[in-house]
């Protein structure tokens, strides 16, 4: 795994610095327009964006091939992109506490960072059997449709308790989401371990 | 060392059908062939990196149930090369270092240092050749016991063919170590192959050790009325001229005719003439 997690990085760190200067971009407009969401949702996206472009570097040079003959098993190849995209996430998700514990309540800086991690994992999860089965290049729509299918569910959701009577407060609302992402994170795992398992590199 | 008992790959448009052979400790086998005959296929069921029917054995064990470790005795080199264009050689030794428990770093920069391998310059500035090099090279610094070579030597100039093969002599020169070299270089594979494994169409056709192939093999000149008189079961394929026939044919069928030594081109484009025509 750590080799896997290594492979990653270094091929994806060439990248890591572009995003890093549109990221203080990002900061920058964040900044003026005093909506520090707008850059934690950004931070976001950067490791989400790191690990389908790990995936399309893998996919180009058959790299996954060459894992599997060095002694890789196909499990810890598929899961491997779940860690990566884990231990990013993790870190963005730290940078984004700090910067909104200086705008906002350190409680609620803490939810939403930890909210936003979890969007970003779910999203990750959404995709990556996707790019196991299909390759990146076919993938492009399942990224597209991933975007829309947790805004979808939040919409359901909110619409079927809301037709069913029941008051959503805030701490509902969190449990729902948590256990609708940790459901989606698990099951996509499971996805991509079998995708893996039975595909010919 | 290595064996394949009955190895079958189905794809839609190829079957690679009930391949066996066997590589003992100490040898180099050279597997031959033409474009699409199945060569890659059967090096990745070897590798795993395919699902296949039958059994490999390597090291006296089913290759699916070999250890992380033990898997890393294999040294792999696939026809292209497995490292993203982004990545430097120092990137390279990095992640070979945390993934092979055997991973030789010195040996590794003495090899690229050798062949004059730029360490800060990223792979896409490199040539093809170069590019096969450090995949060779990343192949050898694991210090694995047998090697899986596909399409290895292709894209290197002949001065560093002829280094590289001096490199594979050494590495099973001690008995203990194994390669199975796939190559459309057969000049390659005579210089250094002690015996020859030939596929087409997804089927093994031989197996034998190289000397005794290129012994038992002539080539004659003949007229198709002298064809008639050979054996045809000893004869492997014929070529026909505007004015004769050009034959390979067992040496101890055409015993006092007057013959010329085959080359392992001459084996396989004979035999492929032959299967070509059968169908």
């Amino acid at each position: 795994m750590k080799a896997l997690l290594s492979k990653d990085w270094t091929v994806s760190k060439g990248l890591f610095k572009n995003y890093l200067m549109v990221m203080a971009l990002y900061a920058l407009i964040a900044y003026f327009n005093d909506n520090v969401f707008m850059f934690n949702g950004f931070c976001i996206m950067i490791p989400v964006m790191m690990v389908i472009n790990s995936a399309a570097y893998d996919e180009k040079a058959h790299m996954e091939k060459w894992m599997i003959a060095s002694g890789i098993t196909r499990i810890q190849l598929a899961l491997s992109k779940y860690l990566f995209a884990l231990v990013l996430l993790c870190a963005a998700t730290l940078l984004n506490f700090y910067i909104a514990a200086i705008v906002i309540d350190i409680v609620e800086a803490l939810a939403v960072s930890f909210l936003f991690c979890l969007v970003g994992m779910t999203y990750v999860s959404l995709v990556l059997p996707a790019v196991f089965y299909f390759g990146t290049e076919k993938a492009r729509i399942s990224m597209m449709v991933g975007f829309l299918i947790p805004f979808g569910i939040g919409v359901g959701i909110t619409y079927l308790f809301g037709s069913l009577g029941i008051q959503l407060n805030e701490l509902l609302l969190l449990v729902l989401v948590i256990c609708f992402c940790l459901i989606v994170i698990v099951a996509s795992m499971m996805i991509s371990v079998r995708i893996v398992e039975k595909k010919d590199y | 060392m290595l064996r394949l008992q009955h190895v079958s790959k189905n794809y839609c448009d190829f079957l690679l059908n009930d391949i066996s052979f066997e590589l003992p400790e100490g040898m180099i086998m050279g597997l031959i062939g033409e474009n699409g005959a199945g060569k890659t296929t059967c090096l990745s069921a070897i590798l795993s990196s395919i699902h296949y029917e039958g059994k490999i054995t390597l090291f006296n064990k089913n290759v699916q149930d070999l250890s992380m470790i033990e898997k890393q005795d294999i040294g792999s080199v696939m026809d292209e090369n497995c490292f993203s264009d982004h990545l430097t050689i120092t990137d390279i030794e990095k992640i070979c270092r945390s993934l092979f428990v055997n991973w030789d770093q010195s040996l590794f920069f003495q090899y690229c240092n050798d062949h004059n391998l730029p360490i800060k310059k990223k792979i896409k500035e490199f040539s093809k050749g170069m590019k096969m090099k450090i995949n060779i090279f990343t192949a050898l610094s694991h210090h694995p016991k047998c090697l899986i070579l596909d399409e290895a030597t292709s894209g290197l100039d002949p001065v560093a063919r002829d280094e590289l093969l001096e490199v594979f002599y050494d590495f099973v020169k001690d008995g203990k170590h194994s390669i199975l070299m796939s190559s459309h270089i057969l000049s390659d594979i005579e210089k250094i192959a002690d015996s020859i494994t030939y596929i087409s169409q997804g089927e093994v056709i031989f197996s034998e050790p190289k000397d005794d192939l290129l012994e038992k093999y002539v080539i004659v000149r003949c007229t198709e009325d002298l064809l008639k008189e050979i054996d045809e079961s000893k004869v492997l394929g014929v070529r026909r001229y505007g004015y004769g026939i050009e034959i390979c044919v067992e040496k101890q069928a055409v015993k006092e005719m007057k013959s010329e030594s085959v080359t392992l081109d001459d084996v396989m484009v004979f035999a492929s003439r032959a299967r070509k025509e059968k169908r």
